[in-house]
């Protein structure tokens, strides 16, 4: 059994850096998949390009998704993959610091699992992020994949 | 003015009238009393003249029987006859012609015989008293035979004897001894009529300038006129006028008419005749006066009754014309007066009209103008009335809108429509008139110049318009700034949160990863970092959702505060539910506002309480209405650590605190909050307070 992957779009350098310690310190075992802007985000989905450590025919099982993103934002990136045949099942999580209600219902609206605040406070952070990694990648049972190959 | 002359020839023909009937009344009364006047006065005259012929007939009568006794005294006087034998014995015997002469003279003298005159049978004069009868009477002898031969007393008629001279004879025949004795001779008694006759029959007791008596016989196949007339000398026994002359009164009386008669007399004139037979003779008296004296008075009678009635006519015309005319003037005054106060009142109302600035017109079914008045017409340059005449459908046939309520008002629909002509805007009202049988005579119009009104109505649909784009423009400005907050919101939220979770995230990895490497004093400082980004975090959440407020949409409803009142102060029980708190809610507060809006008020206001109470040992709070200056007011009551009222104004600024974060831990958030909602409502909100005893917050919704 492989270890499902998390992608996490966020360009904040010290949100990633906090992001990768409350994940660990969730003891979320997941590899960790970042991407810095929406466009990376999108290669990566639809193959474009390969990061490292990535197969192409390998999709993340969660997705943590900034919403304000270099070029391409999180909503537009949120509104692709839901448009896709191929990635309208991935598990969406905006991860954002927003409480904008735009933000909330918009994301809502193009089919995002969940909304979370990040925190000012980073063991709330933490809290958040155990919660998460609990949930989507222990607790829920993904959609099968009719493409994925052996 | 038509009826007015109507009225005045009414009144003339009953004046007329009047005057025409009191006129032939007037006649008829003056003709009757005239007719009644003369009818008496010719009665007078008639009695005058007859009373007057009465006394010549009775006179003549007497007159022949006095001859008459005078004549039967020496008839079968056998003393006479026995004296005349004697005589005719012996002629000059002295003695018997003296006794002869004294019985004649005696005769002659007193019954003034012209002469008495002894004849002998054959007519010869034998002895005469008096003038000797020098001059012969050829018709004696016929006397003579006629009383010889029938033995009596003939008593002759007027004779013309060959002197010329008019004569009356009585022969009496003188027999010897007996009647029947040989006829002794004739005595003649003469009368010459001028002596005595004429002159009796002539005078006249009359006091008459016409009256005369004539008197008349029958000769031949004529009238003879016996006695002397008073207006032609010699007539009698001259004067004949014949029978066949009927218009003759003197044929009329010898034809046997007896009475009065009018004709002509001898001269030709007029009469009035008495006429009579003098008894046992052949004579005929006539007693006349000639008409024109008769009438004379009459004329007089007549000229005055003509003046007198002429007059009353005259002045009953007069008396009516004068009383027409005044009639006709106080009619006519009064026809002036009224309408003098008709032209008064029409002038008041032509100056109304005139004056008033409109233009009040009037057309007729077809539409033309039969009047157009008023200070309006100024304003198009038109005189009242000039337009009178035209059509309005010629005169404003480029005027569409005229044209439709024109047409609608002919067609008996009221109309109203607002025209500009020579740039004066009019609101014109048409409105039809109907005759009996509900057909549009006439229309009538008003103008009115709302010119003014409408430069008004056009400034202030400008100062609309300019005012609605300037509040589009500030809207715009006011929805950019919304905008531009919403974006600063925006990266507020993110950009300041961001790096704030950063230095708190990384503080606390250091206090993790290092805590071995810092001392006490380190780890310290560390943990004041992380209050310190904690407390940042809750200003800058406040602060985003305070603006949030501003900016969400409120969907205001029926709200029962008490309802959500009880469900905070349950939430605050449950939170901490060490605190003895007792609550006092005033169930059924009904309010209209935004649910959630107000929910946040009620949160902050009773948080606040609880918050400020928590170092009492008994808190109360309380949450009820009440009414100040009529306004339904809302209030929050505490016991609590309460506030110097001095700086209740800066209570509701944002960041604003009473307190040390030490002793009550807040943003100074919540009162902005719940300061913005009410505003956002249209209330207010205010706070009472003392220091340790308490504070009340009171707020009203609209």
């Amino acid at each position: 059994m492989k270890i499902k992957k998390i992608l996490l779009v966020e360009d904040n350098p010290s949100d990633i850096g906090l992001t990768r310690r409350a994940l660990e310190k969730s003891h979320v075992a997941n590899d960790l998949v970042v991407v810095e802007d929406g466009q990376e985000a999108l290669d990566y989905l639809f193959g474009a390009s390969q990061p490292a450590g990535l197969q192409v025919t390998e999709l993340p099982a969660l997705i943590l998704l900034d919403l304000k993103l270099p070029k391409v934002d999180g909503l537009e990136v949120l509104r692709r993959i839901r448009s896709d045949p191929n990635l309208y099942r991935l598990p969406v999580v905006v991860l954002t610091t927003s409480t904008e209600e735009q933000d909330i219902v918009q994301s809502y609206h193009l089919g995002a699992n969940s909304y979370i605040r990040k925190p000012v406070d980073f063991t709330q952070f933490v809290e958040a992020i155990q919660h998460l990694g609990l949930y989507w990648l222990l607790l829920n049972e993904p959609a099968p994949r009719v493409t994925q190959g052996s | 003015m038509d009826h007015y002359d109507k009225k005045g020839r009414r009144d003339l023909t009953v004046y007329l009238l009047v005057f025409f009937l009191s006129a032939v009344a007037l006649i008829v009364v003056g003709v009757l009393s005239y007719r009644n006047f003369e009818t008496e006065f010719r009665k007078q005259a008639e009695h005058q003249i007859s009373s007057f012929a009465d006394l010549k007939v009775s006179e003549l009568e007497v007159w022949r029987k006095e001859r008459m006794v005078d004549a039967e005294f020496f008839f079968h006087n056998q003393a006479f006859s026995g004296l005349v034998e004697l005589f005719l014995e012996d002629p000059d015997d002295a003695e018997v012609r003296a006794q002869l002469f004294t019985w004649l003279e005696h005769y002659q003298t007193f019954d003034q015989y012209d002469q008495v005159s002894l004849l002998d049978v054959n007519g010869g004069e034998l002895f005469s008293v008096g003038p000797p009868m020098s001059v012969k009477d050829p018709g004696i002898a016929d006397d003579v035979d006629d009383c010889l031969r029938f033995k009596d007393i003939q008593f002759g008629d007027f004779r013309r004897a060959l002197d010329g001279k008019i004569y009356l004879n009585i022969s009496v025949p003188i027999f010897r001894g007996q009647v029947n004795g040989n006829p002794l001779g004739v005595l003649v008694l003469r009368v010459d009529p001028k002596k005595y006759l004429y002159p009796y029959i002539q005078t006249t007791i009359l006091d008459s300038s016409s009256a005369e008596t004539l008197l008349v016989r029958q000769d031949g196949e004529d009238v003879l006129f016996l006695n002397e007339l008073r207006f032609i000398s010699n007539a009698s026994l001259n004067l004949r006028i014949p029978l066949t002359d009927l218009e003759h009164p003197a044929v009329q009386a010898v034809l046997g008419k007896v009475g009065f008669v009018e004709g002509l007399d001898y001269r030709g004139e007029e009469v009035l005749a008495d006429l009579r037979p003098v008894p046992n003779s052949p004579w005929y008296l006539i007693s006349k006066m000639d008409v024109a004296e008769i009438h004379a008075p009459l004329r007089i009678r007549l000229r005055q009754t003509v003046t007198l009635f002429g007059l009353a006519i005259f002045s009953s015309g007069a008396l009516l014309i004068t009383f027409w005319r005044q009639q006709r003037i106080r009619f006519y005054r009064s026809q002036a007066e009224s309408a003098l106060a008709l032209h008064e009142s029409e002038e008041r109302y032509r100056w109304v009209i005139s004056n008033i600035p409109v233009v009040t017109f009037a057309t007729d079914e077809k539409g033309i103008f039969t009047l157009s008045e008023g200070k309006g017409l100024d304003k198009l340059g038109l005189r009242p009335g000039q337009i009178v005449g035209e059509s309005i459908f010629d005169l404003y046939r480029d005027s569409p809108g005229i044209m439709d309520a024109m047409r609608s008002a002919l067609a008996g629909q009221e109309a109203r429509d607002e025209v500009t002509i020579k740039d004066v805007h009019f609101d014109v009202f048409y409105t039809p008139l109907f005759d009996q049988n509900g057909k549009v005579v006439r229309v009538i119009g008003l103008a009115n110049d709302v010119t003014s009104h409408k430069i008004s109505e056009d400034n202030i649909r400008q100062l609309n318009l300019e005012l609605e784009h300037r509040v589009r423009e500030r809207t715009a400005q006011f929805e950019a700034a919304n905008k531009e907050l919403e974006a600063f919101s925006y990266s507020v939220s993110h950009d300041l949160r961001a790096p704030l979770r950063g230095i708190n995230g990384w503080s606390q990895a250091l206090l993790e990863d290092y805590q071995d490497k810092l001392d006490e004093q380190g780890v310290q400082y560390i943990q004041r970092v992380l209050s310190e980004t904690r407390r940042m975090g809750n200003l800058i959440d406040g602060m985003l959702n305070l603006s949030r407020l501003t900016r969400t949409e409120m969907v205001k409803k029926d709200v029962n505060l008490s309802v959500i009142a009880e469900s905070i102060v349950e939430r605050l029980k449950r939170d901490i539910s060490s605190r003895e708190v007792e609550f006092m809610i005033e169930p059924g507060l009904m309010a209209r506002g935004d649910p959630n809006l107000l929910e946040v008020v009620l949160a902050n206001l009773l948080e606040n309480a609880f918050k400020f109470t928590s170092k009492k040992a008994r808190s109360r709070i309380e949450f009820g209405r009440t009414e100040i200056q009529g306004s339904p007011t809302f209030y929050v009551k505490d016991n609590g650590a309460g506030f110097d009222s001095a700086y209740a104004q800066k209570l509701f600024g944002a960041f604003q605190r009473m307190h040390k974060n030490s002793e009550f831990p807040g943003t100074g958030i919540g009162l902005a909050t719940v300061q913005r909602i009410i505003h956002r409502h249209g209330g207010a909100v205010w706070a009472e307070a003392k220091v340790e005893e308490g504070a009340t917050f009171y707020f009203t919704l609209e």
